[in-house]
């Protein structure tokens, strides 16, 4: 019973937050973001660079059984290991592309929170605080969109 | 400042291990069984087993032996086969004639620059070197084309040949490999060690939460 009142006073208490807090909440907000969108790009670049990888590694291991330093047998045990590295190396996009996902989502969501804070705060004047709630319209629209379309992406060239 | 040094020995012992691990790895990859160079045996060998070159091994699963085997010798033949244990003891009780012994099939690789390494390793039950000669050995109890099939059991490693010259001594290189734990002691040292930095970590994170919740109240 206790608990239920202490949920409902925070979730009461968040339109009503001082300028403050909303600003904590924006910028661990946009930390987080950024820190999950790093996650993000560095699980891709190495998704997408795992065929170079394989390239370089299966020319160090013809290179090595050249020299002489294993034979037949650790050449083919290795060349299977690079496989599995390989294959492992795209495949980690999936994991933390999805734990990124759900990161930069509940990142968003404090920014959105710490925007309508500003949107509601009765010390701003009115036109900045419709640009306020703008901006939190936008940000409740992407984490929409990002959460309930798979097919949807953002792509940096 | 206790906790201080304490933080220093756990962040050291952590480093040190995930140091140790490749390097151990790597020094305990392949275990020498035997090595010399010249190994030096009589020419009766070559029709009497009982007078060969002979090292018994034996290989666990997913275990194989590396053998170097060169001649470097003028007038010198010498032949390298695997047996099997009951057959070599057979052969052994009967002091039979190395040559008619049926070996296993071991793979060999000539290191050729730029060619592909499967056009360059082939399957064989014997090699045999006449003065010159060197070959990279690998055997695992059986082959499959060119491929090793690890069969786990006792095996022995003969050699014999023969001195074309007047001295009765037939020189031979060889130098047998096992792999050894390598693999397992590099990962469990690892683990052991990111275990440790991992748990330490946490528990100064924990710390850390504690005494800045006492700061904010």
């Amino acid at each position: 019973m206790a608990e239920k009142r202490k949920g409902s006073r925070l979730v009461d208490s968040i339109p009503l937050m001082d300028k403050r807090k909303a600003m904590k909440f924006i910028i661990y907000g946009l930390i987080a973001a950024i820190l999950f969108g790093l996650i993000m790009m560095i699980s891709r670049s190495i998704a997408d660079n795992a065929g170079s990888w394989q390239s370089i590694a299966n020319q160090d291991n013809d290179m090595n059984y050249w020299n002489g330093l294993y034979g037949y047998n650790d050449y083919i045990r290795n060349q299977e290991e690079i496989d599995r590295i390989g294959y492992w190396m795209a495949f980690q996009d999936v994991i933390f592309m999805n734990i990124a996902r759900v990161g930069i989502n509940i990142a968003l969501v404090f920014i959105l929170i710490g925007f309508l804070s500003y949107a509601v705060a009765e010390n701003i004047d009115e036109r900045t605080r419709r640009i306020y709630l703008i901006i939190s319209g936008m940000i409740l629209l992407l984490i929409m969109f990002t959460t309930l379309f798979a097919s949807i992406s953002v792509t940096i060239n | 400042m206790e906790k201080k040094k304490l933080a220093k020995i756990i962040i050291i012992i952590g480093i040190i291990l995930l140091v140790a691990g490749p390097v151990l790895g790597f020094l305990v990859d392949k275990l020498t069984l035997d090595s010399a160079t010249p190994k030096i045996i009589q020419e009766s060998s070559d029709t009497d087993v009982q007078n060969a070159y002979f090292l018994p091994v034996s290989l666990g699963k997913n275990q194989k032996l590396t053998i170097e085997f060169s001649v470097y010798y003028e007038d010198i033949q010498a032949t390298i086969k695997i047996l099997g244990k009951g057959t070599y003891d057979a052969a052994y009780a009967a002091n039979s004639n190395p040559n008619g012994l049926s070996g296993l099939n071991f793979i060999y690789s000539e290191f050729t620059w730029g060619q592909t390494p499967s056009s360059s390793a082939a399957s064989q039950t014997s090699r045999t070197i006449t003065d010159d000669g060197y070959w990279y050995i690998e055997f695992a109890g059986s082959t499959s084309g060119d491929y090793l099939v690890y069969r786990p059991g006792a095996y022995v490693i003969i050699v014999y040949g023969t001195n074309g010259g007047t001295p009765t001594e037939v020189f031979f290189n060889i130098t047998v490999k096992v792999d050894g734990p390598g693999d397992f002691l590099q990962n469990l040292f690892i683990a052991v060690g990111i275990i440790i930095l991992v748990c330490y970590v946490l528990w100064y994170s924990y710390g850390y939460l504690n005494k800045l919740r006492r700061g904010l109240d």
